[in-house]
């Protein structure tokens, strides 16, 4: 499966391609990586068919996670791709915003990777 | 005793001891009246003094004490006597005389005062009280007189009162009065103890007839005296009577000459001299002047008169000095000492025996000492309007230099005050500069917060990736040697090394937030250092970016930089530099987020993208560091005052008004220059110009 990072930090790839080496290596997870919530929405125009988890971070200069979730809840119905919202600010405002925009689960930094890959696999 | 005919020529006849007697010249018979006790209606008392027939009704006897009246028809009297605690009685003692004045009310002169009898209600009213008065008499023209021991009274009908009355030649009066009559002439004839007087009433000239026209004095029947129907004058004495016949009493008419005949002053006579006080006899002169010194002075005068036999009498008096009159009688000068200055005149009368009267004056000015006189008086006024001019330029002088000095000290209390309140007002913006530096902080620390977990996370994280690869590489190590074998270890040596090389970064990308934090919040050191300006505009930009973020979650922004890179370190007090920029891109974020009302974004509304640039450029002398937003500008009338302390646009207690104004202050030390570029609706630019050196 394909799953798109968006974050600003860029050494969030290193992280996750190491995080995940096992699962990408038995080809179990694909990763793709945008820095920004508007390089997110041109991959996912982009890879339109595939069938994508996305992983984003809320607070992002320019376009925010939240932004970019409510983007993809209203734009991209077939299939509604899953998101999962990561904070640093792990509020109740921002988690009730986020389940509102229709976020499938809700992420507090710093990222329980046990954890997240647990939720990668149902998911899948 | 005293007799009055009656209207039919029977005679009245008021007997000392015996009472009233009525007698009938015809038949010869009297008709007697005598107090008889047992009968009210009988006449009063006894010791009579005079009879007086009022009308055909009544008749009045007055007493030796008290008094009674006969009513002519019924032949009864009534009477009249003192009361002690009736003050409408007659008042005490003996009656002499009775008269009806003009409007024939009946007086009666008593020996303690004269009485007006009141015949509606039978009362008396009182006049002269206590004077002996023995005569009254209602002369031809209705005059009422009345002649006392004291002197002669002429009733004045304004006042209701009797008036001293005093001839003109006879300035002290005439006293110790017996009698007064009238004669067909004008004249009241009056009787005194030593004299007869005529007295005629129109010139007010008294003649004295004495001892040196034979008449013998104290020897008088008073009562007696009467105007006979020929014009002819009785006057009754102990020895006979006087007859005077006023028509046959030839006056001497001439009066006497009268001069002025010397003048002493200081008790020295004055001769006439060319420049002395007298240029001429004193006998032609007509106005003496003398000094102030010379005010004791006495003038004689005299009179010659050739037609009388009587002693010539003067009187004087220095009109203006004084009212009366002098009565010298023979004696002939007038003495004065003590004169004021001033203008008078000396008014001399003599009257000869005839009472031929001549008078004679004489002006004598006394003039006042230099002192006194008229331009003393103006030197004295002017002296008195300069002293008040004088005291008044002083009073003035003196308030305007007290008001002065007030106003000194006011203004100078007022400075103290001044300068108190400029020593709190730097205080205070001490005070406020370090709590907009905290405030600026606080707004930081969420930000800081993320900055600092972002880089920890990845330390974190990487470290424990690390681990891992570590322990998979042990367990290839313990597998066999292949090349595929070779190839993972390597790959995951490299991991791990570009890991550590991650946690490095991160580590120190954390160090320097909190070094940055620190710095911040630091007092300035005021020290210059070499900075790197794009990175110090970099961090906080993301500083502001994620303080705004942390208190409006909903707030966003796109960032673009475009750094000059050649601009390398420059030397500035780094932390004064970097609030100044946080400062101006914190008011950039508030500009953009102005226009983007909240949950703007949830609708899908955005009308334009809120956008902060931040530029950095070098020229040959001087770096600029450009912030830019495209928010809705800065309106013209606000432009003016941004840099002004306390200024702010922002709602109460979010902006202090301070930072544009310390920002401004700060570039300035630095010695260049922040200037702002704006359009409506449009855009804001401020551009921060540093010199290099």
């Amino acid at each position: 499966m394909k799953v798109l990072g968006v974050d600003d930090e860029k050494d969030i790839q290193i992280l996750f391609e190491q995080r995940f080496r096992k699962e990408i290596r038995e080809n179990q997870i694909n990763f793709a990586f945008a820095f920004s919530g508007e390089e997110a929405l041109s991959y996912l125009n982009q890879h339109e068919h595939e069938a994508v988890l996305i992983l984003s971070d809320i607070n992002m200069p320019g376009m925010s996670g939240l932004e970019l979730l409510e983007h993809i809840k209203q734009k991209y119905h077939k299939p509604p791709p899953v998101v999962m919202m990561i904070t640093a600010y792990g509020d109740q405002e921002n988690y009730d915003t986020a389940i509102r925009l229709g976020a499938d689960d809700f992420l507090t930094k710093p990222v329980d990777f046990t954890l997240l890959k647990e939720k990668l696999k149902t998911t899948l | 005793m005293d007799i009055v005919p009656d209207e039919k020529g029977k005679l009245w006849i008021a007997t000392h001891h015996g009472g009233l007697d009525y007698f009938d010249p015809v038949t010869e018979k009297f008709q007697h009246y005598k107090h008889d006790s047992s009968n009210p209606g009988s006449i009063g008392m006894d010791s009579l003094h005079t009879v007086f027939i009022e009308n055909d009704k009544y008749l009045w006897v007055g007493a030796e004490v008290g008094l009674t009246r006969l009513d002519r028809n019924t032949g009864k009297f009534t009477t009249y006597r003192h009361k002690q605690d009736d003050s409408s009685s007659i008042s005490s003692g003996s009656v002499f005389k009775l008269t009806t004045d003009k409007n024939g009310a009946v007086w009666i002169a008593t020996i303690s005062g004269l009485e007006k009898f009141d015949a509606k209600t039978g009362k008396f009213i009182h006049y002269l009280p206590g004077y002996s008065v023995k005569a009254i008499f209602k002369s031809a023209n209705g005059d009422l007189w009345a002649g006392a021991t004291q002197g002669l009274f002429l009733y004045d009908e304004t006042t209701g009162q009797f008036k001293s009355y005093k001839p003109d030649n006879l300035p002290s009066g005439i006293e110790e009065i017996l009698s007064v009559i009238g004669d067909k002439e004008n004249n009241i004839w009056i009787t005194t103890s030593n004299a007869v007087i005529r007295l005629n009433t129109e010139t007010k000239i008294a003649k004295v007839y004495s001892a040196e026209y034979g008449i013998l004095s104290s020897s008088w029947n008073w009562l007696n005296n009467y105007l006979s129907s020929d014009g002819r004058i009785f006057i009754g004495g102990t020895k006979g009577y006087y007859m005077i016949n006023p028509s046959e009493m030839i006056d001497n008419t001439t009066p006497p000459i009268l001069n002025f005949s010397k003048i002493k002053i200081s008790n020295k006579e004055i001769f006439p001299d060319e420049n002395g006080i007298l240029t001429q006899p004193i006998w032609d002169t007509k106005q003496i002047i003398l000094s102030h010194e010379q005010n004791a002075f006495t003038i004689d005068f005299n009179a010659i008169d050739f037609n009388s036999n009587g002693p010539i009498k003067y009187l004087y008096q220095l009109a203006d000095f004084e009212k009366d009159w002098h009565d010298i009688s023979a004696e002939h000068s007038a003495s004065y000492y003590g004169v004021p200055p001033g203008k008078y005149t000396l008014n001399v009368k003599a009257i000869n025996g005839e009472g031929s009267m001549v008078q004679k004056s004489m002006e004598i000015i006394i003039t006042p000492p230099w002192w006194q006189t008229w331009w003393a008086y103006t030197v004295y006024a002017i002296l008195f309007i300069l002293l008040g001019w004088g005291i008044y330029k002083y009073q003035k002088n003196y308030i305007l230099s007290r008001e002065r000095k007030r106003s000194q000290e006011r203004e100078l209390a007022q400075a103290k005050e001044i300068e108190k309140a400029y020593t709190e007002l730097k205080a205070t913006q001490a005070q406020l500069i370090q709590s907009e530096k905290m405030a600026s902080l606080g707004e930081l620390t969420a930000g800081i917060a993320h900055e600092i977990q972002n880089p920890l996370n990845f330390v974190n994280n990487f470290s424990e990736v690390n681990l891992e690869l570590i322990e998979e590489l042990k367990s290839q190590k313990s597998k066999v040697k292949s090349e595929e074998n070779d190839a993972i270890e390597k790959e995951l040596l490299d991991d791990i090394a570009q890991n550590l090389e991650k946690i490095n970064h991160h580590g120190k990308r954390a160090d320097a937030i909190v070094k940055g934090m620190l710095l911040h919040s630091r007092s300035s050191t005021g020290q210059k250092e070499p900075t790197d300006i794009n990175s110090l505009s970099d961090e906080y930009l993301r500083l502001a970016y994620h303080g705004l973020r942390a208190k409006d979650k909903s707030f966003n922004a796109t960032m673009k930089t475009d750094y000059d890179t050649s601009i390398g370190k420059i030397q500035v007090v780094s932390q004064d530099i970097g609030r100044v920029i946080l400062n101006l891109i914190t008011n950039a974020f508030y500009a953009i987020n102005l226009q983007q009302p909240k949950g703007a974004v949830a609708r899908g509304v955005v009308i334009k993208e809120p956008t902060v640039w931040i530029t950095t450029k070098k020229s040959e002398n001087n770096i600029q560091i450009i912030v830019k937003d495209n928010g809705p500008g800065i309106p013209k009338h606000v432009l003016d005052k941004i840099f002004q302390p306390f200024f702010t646009t922002k709602p109460a207690g979010q902006g202090t008004g301070l930072g544009l104004s310390l920002s401004y202050d700060i570039i300035k030390a630095h010695g260049g220059q922040l200037d702002v570029e704006t359009q409506e609706g449009e855009m804001t630019q401020f551009i921060i110009t540093l010199p290099i050196k």
